[in-house]
């Protein structure tokens, strides 16, 4: 259940007589085993008896509470351990009896004997609700306080109006509490005066004042923190340290509940006050004045996890930063406040690994810094192919400007508009752990950050990532090259807490299944040989986090109330009968099966096919939702009209639409974008109740659950996985697991594996060694790679005097191709090389001379690889400009050299025609390679163009005219037809790759890739070799087409061209498809 | 207050008496309508008000800056609790002032007999609460922290005084016993512990001790008084109504109260404490 960063906790706990860490967490993790089972109908078996876990956990409750919480000589970070292992203790036996039973109801009084529950004139009083409370200001002083929200809202609403002065301020005190606990976001009623009646007894009268001074300060406090009067703050803040120590020196043993109820609060408010927003380091500055005064409305605290960056690199930033959370911990909301300081006095960059996500945090962004004046928010999330258009360039950028891009967008703007990076202040990169990618992305990420540093004198890097597991070294990095401090924060602080365990069949089910097999066949004729059996569900679960252990005292067993479906087979051996069980094609059904069930008692589920992108479809046409009426809410018609939008584009009805409509959404990349948007929606907003997801959820989207299935740990299918393909699978499930648990609506979630194979459990025999190996990714805590340069090997190569030419490879060629000979000689090369963090890990103490010796190899290398090409050098330019490697520019040269001299077509049509000419032309493997990759074109009219041999011209043009519809406008359906000869209408299922729909998918979205890139090198070459009089307009995708318009150019090198937008059907007589969601970014006016 | 508790110490005759060995250990007061036992008790009563009323005083005048006189609210609160004269509905009278003088009953038993006897509590009180400014307020009328062998242990005390229905009351008490044991009460003996009682533990003990001690070592003081012409019968044993209880025989101490004049004996405490209320006044201007 427990992260790293909560285990500290644990061992932070003071030294108390019968209070040990390990059993803490164990016996801990048991309570929320219950909890769950209980929430979801299982019971627990093995681990601790419930009336020991309740007995523990409440005297942990206590010691906590008077040894850690209170005392005034503890630690900040030993009293937010022990509120938060009070706060669990608390929460998680709460109305629960000595068995760990529900509490049960009062008996009826004697006659002639007061109901004292009748008593009970104002909630506090009531036992639930005051340890509610207490429990969710314990959570806000361990800094959960989005825990502590969940805590509330059992309460039960006030039951009318109460009678008595000290039952009004009871009540006004819990108003006030609970708005405070939920930072006001939530709308409070107004403050009740708290007037002392004449002649009411005198313990009331205290009771009634103590309670109002809690309930003062309880709303002061949250005023403040939302940018309320300072002034007002410290007097109600006085006045409860005062009643405190006026009960305290009382010794009034009447008003305890008081006293403690006001002892938590001051607490709480400390804490609290430390995280305010408004006390972070500021610059002095009217805009972000106002922008901290809005922000602080909404989100008036940061989390723990961001103050050690608020406090050492705020204003500013002045300080760069690499930070490692997990994910859903804080991160985004560190980089919002960065970049709101740094757009006072210059203009960000925000980089990220995908277009998906850099919509996402152009949304998110630019909703929060809306109160920001003079800033916009623009994400450029078109192509990466070379491009002239205006709208795709950044060398206007205005000041207070954020700008989100993929890092190969930014390489594309650092060579258009260097000079832009002159006021660029800080840049943020999401995901940094893209760094260590391979084939070629980590590297033009890795260079696009020295070469902004290069660039900007001023920039201040915050690295994020949720997987890297050596920030420090990004640290080191960034200090060396800038000799500008840099902080490291690694905290594996979450907000949430989650159960790991392994989803199996109960073992005696399954024996007895067995032995009884010659009875269950025994009426069956001889030729049958299965048997379809149900045995119910086990789960096995760790009680301390990750899978570390693998003692049985760690575990416990979850018998789920369900069962799931086996084979029983039989086969004989001369007159003998053989029986066995088999779990024949179990996964997927047992992931349906499990979802269905789960979602159906009020779990937001999401259920990760890590394997096939099309088993997404097939496991969620197997779960059994509920029905949702989409137009009942405004959320609802949202996702009902992206759905027509994907009903347009597809020509057809999606298979989303019916799976939305009964409560399942589908993640995978076999899907339009507008499919995309409506599954997101639909989960997001509890439409939907079971998302199927793919690894396309790995990056960043906010998805969280309150319970993750993980379908099979294999990841994905490649006969020649790389290398690191391991740790990178490791890391996309661990991503999933992570989003189990949502702050504020489940504070624990459940993360449970399914393994490829079935496994069978019992409580005699847990069978973890098995269980473990199953599903081994359950031993790490959170992904964790480290951050490793790409560049490293050529930079030791390339010290070594071993480079070679001719065994470049791709991530040595696109360092090659992204220093072009112009940049050797003006030494923009050697500035960019020797502030890399892959130089700098190679020779930290001599980056300089090592830089230099890396570009003279490169160059080197690099001419004679160009010598040998039969290409002139410009052609490095133009792979500098396209981002193609090196060889396809050559290729692409050699079989496009003919026609540079013609004149340019005369439309986007014919500029494709011209393309696939060239392509033709090139050696038919390089021809496959730049276009298809490693696409397979089986079931396509154009198969030929996959095969060894020379493919016949009719299969090119039978690409060629795919390609023309896609860039028509025609329907995904039409494509299919034609693509796949397929008669309509066509078949929209999705469940398998060769069917039409996800093959034309599939095949769109790699060539809008490739041939985007292909077509972008074939206009560098117009560009470099002739220059042109006339508007070059180069279809590359649906949502966007390169359009260029210049004039001739007298020689080289040459003026830049005139750049203009084609932003209508208008200029390049073709359609330009919106895409929902993203198109205004795309767009900028 | 002092002379009331010796005075009282020196005239109840105290009774352990063990016929019910599958329930419960019972203790039995008598001689307490005697004419010095109820003089002492009205005095003892009205102390104990006094005390509570000169803290509640102290505080409300550093909450509110605003004092009261002494022996104005010292009447009002001895008032409110018992009424300005024995002229009270009957309602007043079952459910507000005879139980309240029987919860202080349990008090004083406390007081007189645990350091001393063992009778009540097996050991020395370190510290206990007060009882409740109204009866009918939620909440255990008494919890004591004692010394059992050097380790601390908790005294829940409920009273209740019933003249022809205190078999009902038992049950009643037992039932609140049972909260205890079921943890319901956790939160309020939890609370009063940190933020008060367990200050009154020498150090040394308390650091030593887990905490919510009182889980391993608790003992139930039910008191009840009633009229000794009704049907009850405090000898009885009573598994099913004792036997429920989670401590063993010897922490089950029920102490009976029986009564030859139930009314007419809260009618003399009341009495009693009107009259006191004079003394403790002149004691405070003094």
């Amino acid at each position: 259940v427990f992260s790293t960063a909560t285990r500290t906790y644990f061992d932070r706990l003071p030294e108390l007589p019968g209070l040990d860490a390990a059993t803490a967490r164990r016996i801990l993790s048991s309570a929320y085993a219950d909890v769950l089972a209980a929430r979801d109908g299982f019971s627990r078996e093995a681990g601790p008896a419930a009336p020991e876990v309740i007995s523990f956990l409440r005297r942990l409750t206590a010691a906590l509470e008077a040894h850690a919480v209170f005392p005034d000589d503890v630690g900040a970070e030993e009293r937010r351990g022990a509120a938060f292992i009070a706060a669990e203790s608390l929460s998680l036996t709460q109305k629960r009896d000595e068995n760990g039973d529900a509490a049960g109801a009062d008996e009826a009084p004697p006659p002639d004997e007061e109901d004292d529950s009748a008593d009970a004139t104002y909630r506090l009083l009531q036992p639930p609700v005051f340890e509610a409370v207490e429990a969710a200001l314990l959570y806000v002083v361990s800094g959960l306080e989005t825990n502590a929200r969940l805590l509330l809202s059992d309460i039960p609403a006030a039951a009318g109006e109460v009678d008595t002065a000290e039952a009004v301020a009871g009540e006004d005190a819990l108003v006030a509490l609970t708005a405070f606990i939920d930072l006001g976001l939530a709308p409070a009623a107004a403050a009740q005066a708290f007037v002392v009646p004449a002649g009411a007894p005198l313990a009331s009268t205290i009771r009634g004042t103590a309670l109002s001074r809690i309930a003062g300060a309880a709303r002061a406090h949250l005023r403040w923190l939302r940018g309320g009067d300072e002034a007002e703050w410290e007097a109600a803040n006085a006045q409860l340290r005062e009643s405190v120590a006026i009960l305290v020196d009382a010794g009034a043993r009447r008003y305890a509940d008081v006293l403690h109820l006001s002892r938590l609060l001051l607490r709480a408010i400390e804490e609290t006050t430390l995280r305010a927003i408004r006390r972070l380091p500021a610059p002095a500055n009217d805009r972000y004045a106002e922008y901290l005064a809005a922000r602080s409305l909404s989100r008036p605290l940061i989390w723990p996890s961001g103050v050690d960056y608020a406090r050492q690199c705020l204003p500013g930033p002045q300080r760069h930063a690499a930070v490692a959370l997990p994910t859903g911990s804080g991160k985004s909301f560190i980089a919002e406040l960065a970049v709101s300081q740094a757009v006072l006095n210059g203009w960000a960059l925000y980089l990220v690994p995908t277009n998906a996500l850099a919509v996402q945090v152009r949304r998110d962004l630019s909703q929060a810094l809306s109160s920001l004046a003079e800033t916009t928010v623009r994400a450029f999330v078109g192509g990466t192919e070379y491009t002239e258009l205006a709208g795709e360039t950044i060398a206007d950028v205005e000041l207070g400007a954020v700008i989100v891009m993929t890092p190969e967008k930014c390489a594309l703007a650092l060579r258009r508009s260097p000079e832009a990076f002159q006021t660029l202040r800080l840049c943020v990169f999401d995901e940094c752990h893209l760094i260590s990618e391979g084939g070629g992305r980590g590297v033009i990420a890795e260079l696009v950050a020295a070469h902004i540093l290069a660039a900007s004198p001023d920039v201040r890097f915050l690295l994020l990532s949720a997987m890297v597991e050596n920030p420090e070294a990004a640290t080191s990095w960034l200090e060396a090259a800038t000799g500008v401090e840099a902080l490291a924060v690694k905290t594996p602080w979450r907000p949430t807490r989650t159960l790991r365990g392994v989803l199996g069949f109960e073992r005696n089910a399954l024996r007895a299944a067995y032995e009884g097999a010659p009875g269950a066949f025994a009426n069956l004729p001889a030729n049958r040989r299965n048997l379809r059996i149900e045995i119910p569900y086990a789960a096995l679960i760790n009680l301390q986090g990750a899978w570390t252990d693998l003692a049985d005292i760690e575990y416990a067993l979850l018998q789920l109330d369900f069962a799931g479906e086996l084979t029983l087979r039989r086969n004989h051996t001369g007159a003998t009968w053989n029986y066995d069980v088999y779990d024949d094609g179990y996964l997927n059904v047992t992931l349906a099966d499990v979802a269905s069930v789960l979602a159906d008692r009020g779990e937001r589920v999401l259920a990760f096919v890590p394997r096939n992108r099309h088993h997404a479809f097939s496991v969620a046409a197997n779960v059994s939702g509920e029905d949702v009426e989409l137009s009942a809410s405004a959320d609802g018609r949202l996702v009902s009209a992206y759905l027509r939008l994907a009903e347009f584009e597809m020509g057809a009805p999606t298979v989303l639409n019916d799976l939305i409509r009964r409560g399942v959404s589908v993640h995978s990349s076999a899907l339009l974008d507008a499919e995309r948007s409506a599954s997101e929606l639909a989960f997001q907003r509890g439409l939907a109740r079971v998302m199927v997801a793919t690894g396309t959820l790995a990056q960043g989207l906010n998805l969280p659950a309150t319970v993750v299935l993980v379908g099979g740990t294999e990841i994905g299918f490649s006969a020649t996985p790389e290398p690191d393909a391991a740790a990178r699978g490791r890391a996309q499930l661990l991503n999933a697991i992570g989003r189990s648990g949502r702050p504020g609506v489940a504070n624990h979630g459940l993360a449970l594996v399914i393994p490829n194979n079935a496994i069978s459990f019992e409580t005699q025999n847990l069978n973890i060694p098995e269980a473990f190996q199953r599903a081994e990714v359950l031993a790490y805590e959170d992904a964790s790679v480290p951050l490793v340069s790409r560049l490293g090997s050529l930079v030791t190569s390339a010290l070594e005097g071993s480079l070679v030419g001719g065994a470049m490879s791709t991530d040595e060629m696109v360092a090659y191709t992204y220093l072009p000979e112009a940049d050797v000689q003006d030494a923009l090369a050697q500035r960019i090389l020797q502030r890399s963090y892959g130089v700098w890990q190679a020779r930290p103490d001599s980056v300089q001379d090592a830089a230099a010796a890396v570009v003279h190899a490169l160059q080197g290398v690099g001419q004679e690889f160009v010598a040998g090409a039969d290409a002139p050098r410009w052609t490095t330019e133009v792979a500098y400009r396209s981002g193609l490697a090196l060889p396809d520019v050559f290729m692409l040269y050699g079989a496009a050299a003919v026609h540079l001299g013609e004149a340019p077509p005369d439309d986007i049509e014919q500029w494709l025609v011209l393309l696939i000419t060239v392509l033709q032309s090139m050696p038919l493997q390089r021809a496959q390679a730049l276009v298809f990759g490693d696409l397979s074109l089986k079931g396509l009219s154009f198969s030929a163009l996959n095969d060894d041999t020379v493919p016949p011209p009719d299969a090119w043009a039978a690409f060629q005219e795919t390609v023309l519809m896609y860039m028509r406008g025609e329907t995904i359906a039409s494509i299919a037809s034609f693509a796949t000869q397929t008669e309509p209408p066509i078949d929209q299922a999705r469940t398998v790759g060769s069917k039409p729909i996800p093959k034309t998918l599939s095949l769109i979205q790699q060539v809008a890739y490739r041939l985007s890139l292909a077509a972008g090198g074939l206009a560098a070459l117009w560009v470099e070799q002739s220059g042109y009089s006339t508007p070059i307009v180069v279809f590359t995708s649906r949502s966007s087409c390169s359009f260029i318009a210049g004039r001739r150019r007298e020689g080289r090198p040459h003026a830049p061209p005139v750049s203009a937008r084609c932003a209508s059907r208008r200029e390049c007589g073709y359609p330009h498809p919106r895409r929902p969601g993203s198109d205004t970014a795309m767009r900028p006016p | 207050m002092r002379e009331a508790v010796e005075a009282l110490a020196g005239r109840l005759a105290l009774d352990l008496h063990n016929p019910c060995p599958g329930s419960h250990t019972l203790i039995r007061v008598g001689e307490i309508e005697a004419a010095e036992a109820v003089d002492a008790l009205g005095m003892y009563l009205v102390g104990m008000i006094a005390g509570v009323v000169a803290v509640d005083l102290s505080v409300t005048e550093r909450y509110l800056g605003i004092g009261s006189e002494f022996r104005a609210e010292l009447r009002a609160e001895v008032e409110r609790v018992i009424g300005a004269s024995n002229a009270i509905t009957n309602g007043f009278r079952d459910t507000r002032r005879n139980p309240w003088i029987a919860e202080c009953l349990g008090h004083l038993l406390l007081m007189i007999a645990g350091d001393e006897t063992g009778l009540f509590v097996p050991g020395r009180v370190w510290a206990a609460t007060v009882p409740h400014d109204k009866v009918s307020k939620q909440g255990l009328d008494l919890v004591a922290v004692y010394d059992d062998e050097g380790l601390p242990a908790l005294c829940i005390g409920e009273s209740k005084a019933s003249h022809t229905h205190a078999a009902s009351h038992l049950n009643s008490a037992v039932r609140l016993f049972r909260e205890v044991d079921l943890r319901q009460r956790d939160y309020e003996i939890r609370v009063t512990m940190i933020n008060s009682l367990d200050a009154h533990i020498p150090a040394d003990v308390r650091d030593r001790v887990p905490a919510m001690f009182w889980r391993d070592r608790r003992l139930y003081m039910p008191v009840i008084g009633f009229s000794a012409g009704s049907a009850f019968d405090p000898t009885t044993d009573r598994p099913a109504t004792f036997g429920r209880l989670l401590v063993t025989l010897d922490r089950r101490r029920c102490v009976a109260v029986s009564l030859n004049d139930f009314y007419g004996f809260f009618n003399r405490v009341a009495d009693a404490m009107r009259a006191a209320v004079a003394c403790y006044a002149a004691d405070a201007a003094e």
